[in-house]
């Protein structure tokens, strides 16, 4: 990479002599907006940020929040525009007219960024304190700039304030070599290596682990604390927000339509999309339970199930090693049970999920399946999956008709027609949707078009991976009351394996807390909740931002 | 909270917006087209008949009743050049058949089933890779003779790896996606699974590996027939005009330029085409440039 030279005529002046100072804000931004040839994205977007001050913007996708954050960093891709005025204190021009050369001073000196996905944030091939130390080579005031030694060690020093264990150690690893939390500290350590007045979270959190989650967010409120750095801190997690900022903002369709102090708008939202938005994301009252079949049968019985798989030879003859993603897990299934299964990344939650269908075999340990079908048969006997990723789970290339009558034995004949039909009024979709492609549809409606494929053959056990992780807060309990209400008609066991507690809570009525492969607690759900009994499971109710 | 509306149907005809925004696509597909144009009109009308000899006629300048004039037996450049874009794209088109048929089915498969039998098909495309088309061109010329159908199953053999390559890495990506697994268990086949799924959503790059075989076949035959292991005489072929115009570099150095940019057009055209689809089909580079 090649350095970038700073312009002499656009050196940002002296913090302390700026003429932002007088006002007392930091950032100040007035009628920003972004468009994409002529069609707003952003629209007459003005907010404050003062100096020490924590400001979040919330927002769902497509909501302008992004969009916003990378306007005032120069950073929008091609295509897009920004208008507006957006001020930084100690910076002598607009951050929106202003060119790229001019914007590098600014950007890693006066405002860092973090970005939601750590490991694209790093350049992979290159050694994370290198990353760090230029991060201090590049945008270090001038004149100040540390030589290649000394910010090296500089670089180790930051990492090891970021409570990285091992500094000097994580310095040479490449990014890779890192976890997913680990690469996030090294990300905000470059982007608080010159200190900024300014820090910019975009969903630093969104693809952690939340135990992981709370140590970074802890850190983002003490780095903020102890350098009375302002953070500007989006996400769609209405609790997160208010666990981290002193003021909030609401963005909806490009436009703020509520701003003001956290407490304030969490307990008087006043705006019917901020009501909206926070009664969708409660979901501390349960989803309505139906009343318990008579003698319930068992439909899925798991025994002693373990899953390893080969790793790779170290070297043409080296030793053959295993690692074991679930260790001796039983399991058992009643029709009309709601279990839920839940663990972080690594848990082998999934792992579980696919043994429990037949889709992978169990290295030890078996699978009896009452539900009508024997999964060594094949996947799929009685039994049926909703999958994660509503855009991944459907066949781009396939209408919706043909998505739905998959599971048919005729689906070909006006039968299974009508069959998609019920389906589709069953799940909430208009009858018109059956001729349509996946893409034509929203993350919410995907989900709901993969339930009502999940129900075609008329499972007795339904399993659902993450059924609401990848959607929008608005609709999260809209999929879930979903899948509530049609395993409740049919007397299905319903099987959820998720990281969100609060889903949990929602939806089932027995929990199964994974950690590594193995069980560390089950129980009722309100049991576990009120009284956790394993250290683990208490550190992720702990964990989990709550709305005060 | 209502539920957002059903979005409009978006179609995906190219628009004339589209094609502005891809000049690659535009241009190659002007060129594409003007080959094919040249090919289909030759089957109904050419000026001259493209395998008369007149000795009366010989080396007679463009202009006239010739447009570019005639070659050393007096046959007329202009409609050689029309018959020979005939043989260009008939070669081609069977050669890549060839190789989609063999090469698409072999690359599904090795995707599909992994281990060994995956190991084993990729061993074999790459033992094919290792030979070029005009080696083995040779090879089946020295045995069954040179005609046009052993020139279009050597540049077929050839390209069929390409495919197999490209079909199985496709196929990997649609494999490690939910949807097959949502086919699993609805009780699929794996023939429905590869037919009804891996097919449709490999299809694009398919496409574009077509284009680029394409402008290799017409390259390969055009070198074929230049060294007289392609289309034999008297059939027009571009490669045998370069072989027939080479005495004449000196004299009459157009004779060899035309043919040569017929070639070099069809070759452009199809690079240009390919990298358009390219570009047009992969989401990750829309609004790159």
């Amino acid at each position: 990479m090649s350095p970038v030279d700073p312009v002499t005529s656009v050196d940002p002046v002296d913090p302390e002599r700026s003429a932002g100072s007088e006002s007392g804000a930091l950032l100040e931004v007035e009628g920003l907006t972004v468009d994409a040839g002529g069609k707003p994205l952003v629209q007459g977007v003005g907010f404050t940020v003062g100096r020490g001050e924590r400001v979040g913007i919330i927002g769902e996708s497509g909501s302008g929040k992004t969009l916003t954050a990378l306007a005032l960093l120069g950073l929008l891709g091609e295509g897009l525009r920004a208008a507006g005025s957006a001020r930084l204190a100690g910076v002598p021009f607009d951050l929106l007219g202003a060119g790229d050369r001019e914007l590098s001073t600014v950007r890693g000196r006066l405002a860092g960024m973090v970005f939601q996905e750590p490991m694209t944030a790093l350049n992979p091939v290159m050694r994370t304190g290198s990353q760090v130390a230029e991060a201090l080579r590049l945008h270090g005031p001038r004149g100040e700039r540390p030589g290649r030694a000394a910010a090296r060690d500089a670089a180790v020093e930051l990492l090891g304030r970021l409570r990285l264990p091992d500094p000097a150690r994580a310095a040479r690893a490449y990014p890779h070599q890192l976890s997913g939390g680990q690469r996030q500290r090294a990300v905000l350590a470059g982007a608080l290596a010159n200190d900024p007045a300014l820090l910019i979270c975009d969903e630093p959190t969104t693809a952690l682990d939340v135990t992981v989650q709370k140590e970074i967010v802890d850190l983002i409120t003490g780095v903020s604390d102890e350098r009375g750095t302002a953070v500007l801190y989006i996400s769609h997690d209405l609790a997160l927000v208010a666990s981290v900022c002193h003021r909030v903002l609401v963005m909806h369709d490009g436009e703020i339509v509520e701003s003001g102090p956290v407490e304030r708008v969490l307990r008087q939202p006043e705006h019917p999309y901020t009501q909206a938005l926070l009664s969708a994301s409660d979901l501390s009252v349960p989803a309505p339970r139906p009343p318990a079949p008579a003698e319930p049968r068992t439909l899925l019985r798991a025994r002693g199930l373990t899953r390893r798989y080969a790793r790779p030879r170290r070297g043409l003859l080296g030793p053959r090693t295993h690692f074991t993603a679930l260790e001796g897990l039983d399991l058992e299934l009643r029709a009309g049970a709601r279990v839920g299964v839940v663990g972080e990344s690594g848990s082998g939650k999934t792992t579980l999920l696919r043994l429990l269908s037949g889709l992978d075999r169990p290295t030890s340990g078996t699978v009896e399946n009452a539900a009508g079908g024997d999964p060594r048969s094949g996947p799929g006997g009685g039994l049926q999956v909703v999958f994660q990723d509503p855009m991944g789970s459907l066949d781009p290339r396939m209408r919706v008709r043909d998505v739905i009558a998959e599971p048919l034995p005729d689906r070909r004949s006006p039968a299974a027609a009508d069959r998609v039909a019920e389906l589709l009024a069953d799940v909430g979709l208009p009858a018109e949707a059956a001729g349509r492609y996946p893409h034509q549809f929203s993350g919410g409606q995907r989900q709901r078009i993969a339930i009502a494929r999940a129900l075609a053959p008329r499972p007795s056990v339904l399993l659902a991976d993450e059924p609401v992780s990848a959607l929008d807060v608005s609709v999260r309990a809209q999929v879930l009351d979903v899948l509530s209400r049609v395993t409740a008609e049919r007397d299905m066991a319903l099987c959820v394996v998720t990281h969100d507690l609060g889903v949990v809570r929602y939806l089932c009525d027995e929990v199964v807390v994974m950690r590594e492969g193995r069980v560390v607690e089950r129980g009722p759900v309100e049991r576990v909740w009120e009284e956790p009994a394993h250290p683990y499971t208490r550190q992720l109710l702990e964990a989990v931002p709550v709305l005060r | 909270m209502p539920s957002k509306p059903l979005m409009p149907s978006k179609p995906s005809k190219p628009s004339a917006r589209t094609l502005a925004r891809h000049p690659a696509l535009t241009a190659g597909g002007i060129l594409v087209t003007l080959v094919l144009a040249l090919a289909l009109l030759s089957l109904l009308w050419t000026p001259y008949d493209p395998t008369h000899v007149d000795a009366a006629q010989r080396l007679l300048p463009p202009g006239g009743g010739h447009v570019l004039g005639t070659d050393q037996f007096g046959r007329d450049v202009a409609s050689r050049l029309m018959t020979g874009a005939r043989t260009t794209v008939f070669v081609g088109v069977v050669a890549v058949g060839f190789a989609v048929v063999i090469g698409v089915p072999m690359g599904i498969a090795a995707g599909m089933s992994g281990g060994p039998l995956s190991a084993l098909l990729m061993r074999v495309s790459d033992f094919l890779l290792a030979f070029p088309a005009l080696l083995l061109a040779i090879m089946l010329a020295a045995v069954y003779g040179t005609s046009t159908l052993t020139a279009m199953v050597a540049i077929g053999i050839a390209s069929a790896p390409g495919f197999a390559r490209v079909a199985r890495a496709a196929t990997l990506r649609v494999m490690a996606a939910e949807y097959v697994d949502a086919a699993r268990l609805a009780r699929r086949t794996r023939a429905a699974i590869a037919v009804r799924h891996v097919l449709p959503n490999i299809r694009d790059v398919v496409i574009v590996q077509v284009s680029v075989a394409f402008a290799t076949a017409v390259l390969a035959e055009a070198a074929l027939s230049y060294l007289g292991l392609g289309t034999p005489p008297p059939t027009p072929s571009w490669g045998r005009m370069l072989l027939d115009s080479q005495e004449l570099l000196f004299s009459r150095p157009e004779l060899c330029l035309w043919p040569g940019l017929a070639v070099a057009a069809a070759v452009m055209g199809l690079n240009l085409l390919g990298d358009g689809l390219r570009d047009r089909f992969d989401p990750t580079l829309e609004g790159v440039r």
